[in-house]
């Protein structure tokens, strides 16, 4: 019941944020009828309320979200004609809505409204409604006497715009303990005669550090919430889909332990749902078909959340019938999304990738869980909204894994700092496995016939790579500073200079900004000079495609068991 | 005569405004990193406040002359906090102004040599303003930073 109680409150909250929404939406209807836009976007909204209500039985709130979802469907189809009653009958469908939702009047009467919908849907449409007749026409009343103890949103909504406020007023007050620590020994060797000022201002700073420190932390602690609170009321979705599709499904929740902004947490739960939705009714095959593919009859839908680099990662695999990218093709040339022409040229992901195109649906059949036309592209929109990426992987008759990438909005990281040509950067130190100096004698052409590759590493210039400006006289070097990346045992980038090994506060960067190649954020410098921080996969990835500047065999590294590794006391 | 706020700066030898609505803050120009595959009028980054922004040169942007880019006008551009640098920041607030008709602005900025698809419209300067050295007459364009919008794309396809 604690469950349902926590289901519902999530309900509430998010249905009144939709229903705000709509009401705006529904204005600019008014002032312009044909906007595409605004209607998929109304569209969207009823069919998150719709999903959402069905799974706690509110079959008032479905039946009329179904309506007004069928009205907007024609619509967005360009197949309603008496176009000019839709503000008007979706005002009408929503005060309903919110009557329900906002007054917890679940067992509210609707069908005067559900009629008006019909009714209309039917003047221009004589063809009897398929999917709009069946729930509104039948719904019984709501069994459950919710209004009964009514519940309370005991949410504290901060506008996102006020914590970000607070984070930059601490983030500059860590910028201001960075230079004060430098003090006490500036001030020492410019007077050696202060020692007991300088002793004494330690002090007072090491305290003003602690303090910043953990202003720090308790911001974040603020704003940070494990990621697998997005995932409580997944098990229970998967239970209810798996009776509804007549399937078996076992949800696997794994890790979990990231952390992400609470805002995004939130945010996420409404497009998680969706994607496993699709899982569990398009990817999930039923018993019999997976006993025939030499399956277990039993399908398993998992989720988990890791971090890597400055990344959290949230994922959603099945192990299902996968996803046809010539099926995908097909589809989307049949609704004209793809020209024909174009078709032939497309790469298994992209064809993967139409998935996430507006209007786009491989569903045969109309359903209540999914497949009308609407998931993937609203993922999409939701996720990207949020800085996120997301990142789809399907092998035909394995199943498919969604991730959702999501920068994490300002990490501490024990960070390389590196000049690039003359800009400052940083790497991760946990994204380091070795740096270490070749000379320009040990440089090769290329491997050596019959060697193992393995010993060798191929050398590239960081600055080569990024700012193409490597100069021929850069090369000319006795000595290169190389750095060898975590997972990239055969690749080692130069840098012009090492110079520290310091924490960096890593914030995440402008969308536009983000895009550009080889970071993956930002950090400011004691000097208040910006450094960029390097991505070490998207720089191997730019290496990938590039020649090579030479080959060294690699240093053979002498390991000593005594004491801890390095850097192991920052970390 | 109508007052409006604008924010009033100069780039090179041209002078503009823009709505002070746009405005969060103008700030000495601070140190700039540049980043990778960025268009030329891309200087990098910068931090102001602790906050890390991209800084856009207003002079390569609008196509005038070099200018000495001594100060940052922060503003949001499609709800990014963005810093564009700027000559010298004249006058913040209402200011008396007679409107140009189309024409007036066309010739204007036919005149600065400046890309017509930032400039609002043009509009001249009534009265002196107390204290700081402009004479009336003075012609000055309006630009809205969100005009910026092409920046955007062009990074994103330089991701290519």
């Amino acid at each position: 019941m604690d469950q349902d109680l926590e289901l519902l409150q999530a309900f509430l909250a998010e249905s009144t944020d939709i229903l705000n929404r709509m009401a705006g939406d529904i204005d600019s209807l008014r002032l312009d009828p044909a906007n595409a836009d605004t209607v998929h976007a109304l569209f969207r909204a009823v069919h998150t309320i719709k999903g959402n209500s069905s799974f706690l039985d509110l079959t008032g709130v479905t039946a009329l979200s179904h309506a007004a979802e069928t009205l907007l469907d024609k619509a967005r189809n360009g197949a309603l004609s008496g176009r000019e009653a839709l503000p008007q009958l979706l005002t009408l469908a929503t005060d309903d809505l919110r009557a329900m939702i906002e007054g917890q009047e679940f067992t509210l009467d609707v069908s005067a409204t559900v009629a008006a919908i019909e009714t209309h849907l039917r003047g221009e449409a004589p063809a009897p409604m398929v999917a709009a007749a069946a729930p509104a026409t039948e719904a019984p009343p709501v069994s459950k006497p919710m209004d009964a103890a009514r519940v309370n949103s005991n949410f504290t909504r901060v506008s996102d715009d006020k914590i970000a406020r607070i984070l930059s007023v601490a983030s500059e007050l860590e910028l201001l303990r960075y230079s004060l620590e430098q003090f006490p020994e500036r001030l020492e060797s410019a007077a050696p005669a202060l020692a007991d000022l300088r002793f004494d201002m330690e002090l007072q700073v090491g305290k003003l550090s602690r303090l910043s420190r953990s202003l720090r932390s308790l911001i974040f602690g603020v704003r940070l919430v494990p990621v697998n609170q997005a995932f409580q009321r997944f098990p229970r979705v998967i239970t209810e889909l798996g009776k509804k599709l007549g399937k078996e499904i076992k949800l696997q929740i794994q890790n979990g332990v990231a952390e992400l902004d609470k805002f995004i947490v939130e945010a996420i739960a409404d497009p998680m749902t969706h994607l496993i939705r699709n899982a569990a009714d398009h990817g999930i095959e039923t018993a019999e078909e997976r006993v025939r593919a030499g399956k277990a009859p039993q399908g398993t839908v998992r989720l988990n959340s890791y971090l890597r680099a400055n990344f959290v990662y949230i994922e959603i695999s099945d192990d299902g019938r996968g996803i046809d990218g010539d099926r995908v093709l097909a589809k989307a040339v049949e609704k004209g999304i793809v020209p024909a022409e174009k078709a032939a040229s497309l790469t298994e992901a992209q064809k993967l990738g139409l998935i996430f195109a507006p209007g786009f649906s491989m569903a045969a059949q109309v359903t209540d869980i999914s497949g009308r036309g609407v998931g993937m592209d609203v993922v999409k929109n939701n996720i990207n909204q949020l800085k996120g990426t997301v990142i789809l992987d399907s092998k035909l008759g394995r199943g498919t894994t969604i991730q959702l990438r999501f920068p994490m909005s300002m990490a501490v990281l024990f960070s390389l700092f590196v000049d690039v040509g003359a800009t400052k950067c940083a790497v991760p130190v946990d994204q380091v496995d070795e740096s270490m100096d070749y000379f320009a004698g040990e440089l090769l052409p290329s491997v050596p016939d019959g060697a193992d590759p393995a010993e060798y590493l191929a050398l590239y210039s960081i600055r080569g790579l990024l700012f193409h400006d490597e100069t021929p006289a850069g090369l000319q070097r006795r000595c290169f500073h190389t750095l060898r990346f975590k997972d990239e045992p055969t690749k080692a980038f130069i840098v012009e200079e090492f110079s520290a090994i310091e924490e960096a506060v890593v914030q995440s960067l402008d969308a536009y900004i983000a895009a550009l190649p080889g970071l993956q954020g930002a950090t400011i410098r004691k000097d208040g000079s910006v450094a960029l921080v390097l991505n070490p996969q998207s720089i191997a990835a730019i290496a990938e495609r590039t020649l090579p500047l030479g080959y060294v065999k690699k240093h053979v590294q002498v390991v000593e068991e005594i004491g801890a590794p390095p850097f192991a006391d920052l970390a | 005569m109508s007052r409006r706020d604008f924010l009033v700066f100069e780039v090179g030898a041209a002078k503009f405004a823009m709505p002070l609505s746009l405005v969060e803050e103008v700030v000495p120009a601070g140190q700039i990193t540049p980043v990778p595959d960025a268009p030329g009028f891309f200087l990098g980054l910068s931090a102001v406040r602790g906050k890390v922004m991209g800084v856009v040169d207003a002079s390569l942007r609008y196509g005038i002359g070099p200018s000495l880019n001594s100060h940052f006008v922060v503003c949001r551009v499609r709800g990014n906090l963005t810093a564009i640098a700027v000559d010298r920041p004249v006058v913040a607030g209402a200011v008396p102004v007679r409107d140009l008709s189309p024409e007036a602005t066309e010739e204007k900025r036919n005149e600065a040599k400046i890309d017509a698809s930032f400039v609002v419209a043009g509009f001249e300067l009534l009265e002196d303003i107390e204290g700081l050295e402009i004479d009336t007459g003075v012609t000055f364009l309006e630009i809205r930073p969100d005009l910026f919008v092409t920046t955007e794309m062009a990074l994103r396809t330089g991701e290519g």
